[in-house]
């Protein structure tokens, strides 16, 4: 089995339950170094940490209305740390918003889904 | 009295030849078909050509015209086109009375006369009316004839006279008049009208018709008028017609008509007040008259021989006989007539009862009764007629069944073949379809017995799935002979309805996935969960509902709704099933329509549905037997609602847990065991082997057949005996009687258990008969295996106790009792990080429910649909299915061009309500 190396992960969702969800399955295997931000702003404040990877929520507005998009976080932090993996996480299905982000840096563009824990598993052991 | 005879069997058959001159084929069938073939769009000009196959299949082949008919019909009613409809009957009508299904035939006429108006439609009335006259003409009913055709003069006064079909309708009223009042032996009144339907037809130019009054006026002046040398004139007349259009039958009759005209006038002499021309063209010497006689009827014969017409050969046979004896005194010839007459006679009596069995084949249930009682009256006035006409009537009718006969023959032979089929089919798909389900449902069951990856217990949970799926489906189509033989049992179980549901939910999931629609289900919370009933059969109308709306709908849901209607005394529960789908719809006038053709389940419609159309049949019957109703309401382009409401009483939770998780039972319960396990089949010895083996420690010993197994009986003692059915040299029903009969006691009480792919009453009663204890339909499942052989080997039924935290177990859709297999799954078991997840849900549900008050005031639909799309984690890791399938229709919902707010808020408080109620199980369970 091709074992990945622990990483320092970062994972900005506004649901916790899939945070900790996607927390919990990730180290199953490899025990990584994995923080939990419910919004994109709490996040920023933490980014010089510098973590490999960074798995974003797109839609960060569910409870905090005014919070940022994950759009809008996605930009700011490609801008300033061009290195961080950025993998966006959705549960739309639009090939449009897909696009954009990955034109904006994103590694990828994964939905909610079923799938969603093993696609990004498989993602950051690739990076 | 002979003249009488020969006469009206010569007059019913010309009639019946010519009278209602039915459409010739042409060939232009298959021109047809491809212009068929490229009308794709189902419209009117679809329809008409529709009709114009089935009029020419007509007189070629009845049932393929039948069916053309029939899509017209359907076709037509759709589209509410009345001109469509009236010829599709029409047709359809025409095709049925060729099948001889006169009461159907006359449903059909009946139907397309009301949709016909006779005022405004007179000319296509007129058809109608034609038709019903030939329909009640074939069937002697002449009075009735009379009727018709009067009726069709009568209206023929609305088309006027200048119109083309004015005279066409004249002659056609006045002929069968005419023929009708022929054979009401009013001689004076028929030759009347025929002389006016003459005149008509001779301003028509109508040779063909011309020839049928021609031979008729013949006839009445030899036979009923004594006016023999009139009636050779008008029989000429008609011959040499016939023989310009080369019609041989017409040929044939006249010939015959001729023969006996001759042979009277030689019997009787010419007539006194005879036409002089007349006696100068024909009157000759009686033995010159006689040799004509002769002559003619041998033409007859010969042209009898040659147009293959057999049904007139015995009436030819039987002139000839009597010319013979009576006027030639050829006795030996004459006896050798008669006897060919007889013998002819008989093939035809054969061939009505050929007849009768293909109508006993073919009809519906209804129809037969229809038919029997149209038999009677059949009976009833042939008797009368064989009183007046001695057998002509007989010879008549075998006739008019002739003319069907091949058709008929071929029609018997494919019902008896289908019918065979039917049966061998029944006894196949048992044996030759269950044997190797078997090895695939058992070893399925073995595999997933053991250590596996999650993916591959994933699919092999599939395989579980779809393979129990089918043995239902096998069983259904077994069920629909029972069913059609008002043969089926309900069984009368505890079960959980949500469970039922969530099966359905969980086959057609991944079908509306695909469609990218909602599956929803809505089961009321104040619907209880267990009840007594037929969980099988419920699950089978609701899928198959559920399936139907699933294909007619491309966008939107489709939604399995459960509401409490009432409770009686009995603590009985009115429970009102729906399944609503925003599919396309069904137009008012075909919702009938849908289940009338599913119910025929006509070749027409299972070409136009696909599938074998048994589901809404099977449901329908189900749901009727159950006590309910189907009721559907639709609107076109809105969606369909299929509903029905059943009385079920409550059942208890406790005799459902035995059932429903049989991996409970405990195997040890057979330890020690020695099992003979008989069987030919390698891989059901396998199945079985392992299975109990790796629930208990028994001792198994194989054999191969009945015998293999007698001999081993002989050395070995066994606690019980598994028996297989079907096997070479010594089957398990002759086995398990010779260990009755001839093995000593205590052997010869060894519990015997068959092992049957069957699935036949008959077959298990055989076990039975054979001395059986009991049997077990294979594939069977694990736990009634092992019950059943604790039952026989007389051990006690132990259940286990624990085990419950397997994580084998799948997530159901229960909202009543809290699941949390997946969340224990996920979290391998690790109670801390349960309890993490759990308050996560826990102390997220003010926060939503904040949200959701504060967007329901607002009625901010898109917020509400956030706020449940942002939950469905939670949803999801709690396994409240229920909640989650409620919020994914809420979201389609408020998706919707024009949502409906009301709804949609109301689906919000039920939603929050399930919530709630998961959390209180939780806070009770204390599992935080």
């Amino acid at each position: 089995m091709n074992f990945s190396k622990p990483k320092r992960i970062f994972i900005v969702d506004d649901d916790l339950m899939l945070s900790e969800a996607l927390s919990d399955y990730l180290t199953r295997e490899v025990p990584h170094q994995i923080s939990l931000f419910p919004t994109g702003e709490e996040c920023l404040k933490h980014i010089e940490e510098q973590p490999d990877v960074l798995v974003l929520d797109y839609y960060l507005n569910t409870i905090e209305k005014n919070a940022a998009n994950g759009m809008e976080i996605l930009k700011t932090i490609k801008q300033n740390y061009p290195k961080i993996n950025i993998i966006m996480l959705s549960s739309q299905e639009a090939y449009s918003i897909a696009v954009k982000t990955i034109q904006k840096g994103a590694e990828q563009y994964v939905i909610k889904d079923k799938d969603a824990f093993q696609k990004i598993t498989a993602l950051i052991k690739d990076l | 009295m002979k003249r009488t005879i020969l006469l009206l069997s010569v007059i019913l058959i010309l009639f019946a030849q010519s009278g209602f001159g039915q459409a010739n084929p042409y060939p232009q069938i298959d021109s047809l078909k491809k212009k068929l073939s490229e009308l794709t769009r189902e419209d009117t000009n679809r329809a008409w050509v529709l009709v114009l196959i089935s009029g020419k299949y007509n007189g070629i082949n009845a049932d393929t015209s039948l069916l053309y008919a029939n899509e017209a019909l359907f076709l037509s009613k759709r589209l509410k086109w009345h001109k469509g409809i009236v010829n599709a009957l029409l047709d359809k009508g025409n095709a049925l009375t060729s099948n001889s299904d006169y009461p159907n035939a006359l449903d059909s006429y009946l139907e397309a006369l009301k949709n016909c108006d006779a005022q405004k439609d007179s000319q296509r009335t007129i058809l109608i009316y034609e038709r019903l006259a030939h329909l009640y003409f074939i069937q002697y009913k002449f009075s009735t004839v009379l009727q018709y055709a009067q009726k069709i003069l009568e209206l023929n006064k609305n088309i006027g006279k200048n119109n083309k079909r004015y005279l066409r309708n004249l002659a056609s009223g006045l002929s069968i008049s005419g023929n009708a009042y022929m054979n009401l032996e009013k001689p004076d009144s028929a030759r009347f009208y025929l002389l006016k339907a003459e005149k008509v037809y001779q301003e028509l130019q109508d040779q063909y018709g011309l020839a049928e009054i021609y031979g008729n006026l013949g006839l009445i002046n030899t036979i009923s008028l004594g006016k023999y040398l009139r009636g050779i004139d008008y029989q000429l007349q008609s011959l040499e017609i016939y023989k310009k259009v080369n019609d041989e039958i017409g040929i044939g009759v006249n010939y015959y008509g001729i023969a006996i005209s001759y042979a009277w006038c030689a019997y009787s002499g010419i007539p006194k007040d005879a036409d002089p021309i007349l006696v100068k063209k024909y009157g000759t010497n009686r033995k010159e008259m006689i040799r004509l006689a002769k002559d003619y009827i041998e033409k007859a014969i010969a042209s009898c021989k040659k147009s293959g017409d057999l049904t007139h050969l015995p009436i030819n046979y039987n002139a000839l006989s009597n010319i013979q004896s009576n006027l030639l005194g050829d006795y030996k010839g004459a006896l050798e007539s008669f006897k060919t007459a007889v013998e002819l006679k008989d093939s035809i009596t054969n061939m009505e009862t050929d007849k009768k069995l293909v109508q006993k084949n073919m009809q519906f249930e209804q129809a037969k009764k229809d038919a029997v009682s149209s038999e009677q009256l059949k009976k009833q006035k042939l008797l009368r007629n064989v009183f007046i006409s001695g057998f002509a009537l007989m010879i008549l009718f075998t006739f008019i069944i002739f003319r069907q006969r091949n058709k008929m023959l071929k029609a018997k032979e494919k019902a008896e073949r289908s019918e065979k089929f039917k049966e061998d089919f029944l006894a196949n798909m048992s044996h030759e379809i269950r044997t190797p389900m078997n090895a695939i449902v058992g070893m399925n069951a073995l595999v997933l017995d053991t250590e596996l990856e999650p993916k591959q217990r994933k699919y092999l949970t599939s395989v579980q799935k779809a393979s129990t799926n089918l043995l239902e489906i096998i069983n259904q189509i077994l069920d629909l002979s029972k069913i059609e033989a008002g043969k089926i049992e309900l069984e009368k179980i505890d079960f959980s309805l949500r469970d039922v549901v969530g099966q359905v939910t969980e086959v057609l999931q991944h079908k509306t996935d695909k469609k990218e629609i909602a599956l929803i289900v809505d089961i009321a919370a104040d619907v209880p969960d267990i009840f007594l009933g037929d969980p099988l059969r419920l699950n089978q109308v609701l899928m198959n509902f559920t399936g139907n709306a699933i294909k007619f709908t491309e966008k939107g849901s489709v939604t399995i709704m459960v509401r409490k209607l009432s409770t009686d005394e009995n603590k009985n529960i009115t429970l009102a099933f729906s399944v609503v789908d925003t599919g396309i719809g069904i137009p008012k006038d075909k919702i009938r329509s849908v289940f009338e053709s599913f119910t025929q389940v006509s070749a027409g419609d299972t070409r136009r549905y696909g599938g074998t159309g048994l589901g809404l049949t099977i449901s329908k019957q189900l749901v009727e037997l159950m006590g309910g109703k189907i009721e559907v309401e639709s609107e076109l382009g809105s969606g369909t609602t299929f509903s029905f409401a059943l009385q079920l009483p409550i059942g208890t939770e406790e005799s459902l847990a035995q059932r429903n998780h049989p991996a409970q039972v405990d195997g040890r319960m057979l330890d020690g065991l020695n099992i003979l396990l008989v069987d030919d089949q390698e891989d059901n010895r396998i199945v079985c082997r392992d299975t109990l083996e790796s629930k208990a420690d028994v001792h198994i010993t194989e054999a191969t057949n009945g015998r293999k197994a007698l001999e081993i009986l002989k050395e070995q003692d066994f606690d019980i005996i598994l028996m297989d059915i079907q096997m070479p040299e010594m089957d398990g029903y002759e086995a398990t009687r010779q260990i009755r009969n001839s093995f000593p006691a205590p052997k010869r009480e060894i519990p015997v258990l068959a092992l049957t792919a069957s699935v036949i009453k008959s077959d298990l009663d055989k076990c039975k008969a054979a001395g059986m204890n009991d049997y077990i339909p294979k594939p069977f499942k694990t736990t009634e295996l092992i019950t059943t052989i604790a039952t026989l080997a007389n051990r006690k039924i132990i259940y286990k106790q624990e085990e419950k935290i397997s994580g084998k177990k799948e997530i159901p859709a229960l909202y009543n009792n809290l699941d949390l297999s997946y969340l224990q799954e996920f979290c391998e078991n690790d109670q801390a990080k349960m309890k993490k997840y759990i308050n996560i849900f826990i102390q997220s549900i003010p926060i939503l429910e904040n949200k959701l008050k504060q967007a329901t005031e607002t009625k901010d639909i898109a917020e509400i649909a956030a706020q449940v799309h942002g939950f469905k984690t939670k949803l999801f890791m709690m396994s409240l299915e229920e909640a989650k399938n409620l919020g994914q229709k809420i979201e389609v919902d408020s998706r919707q061009d024009n949502p409906d707010v009301a709804a949609i808020l109301r689906d919000t408080g039920r939603f929050l309500e399930m919530i709630h109620h998961a959390a209180d199980m939780i806070n009770k369970t204390k599992i935080v």
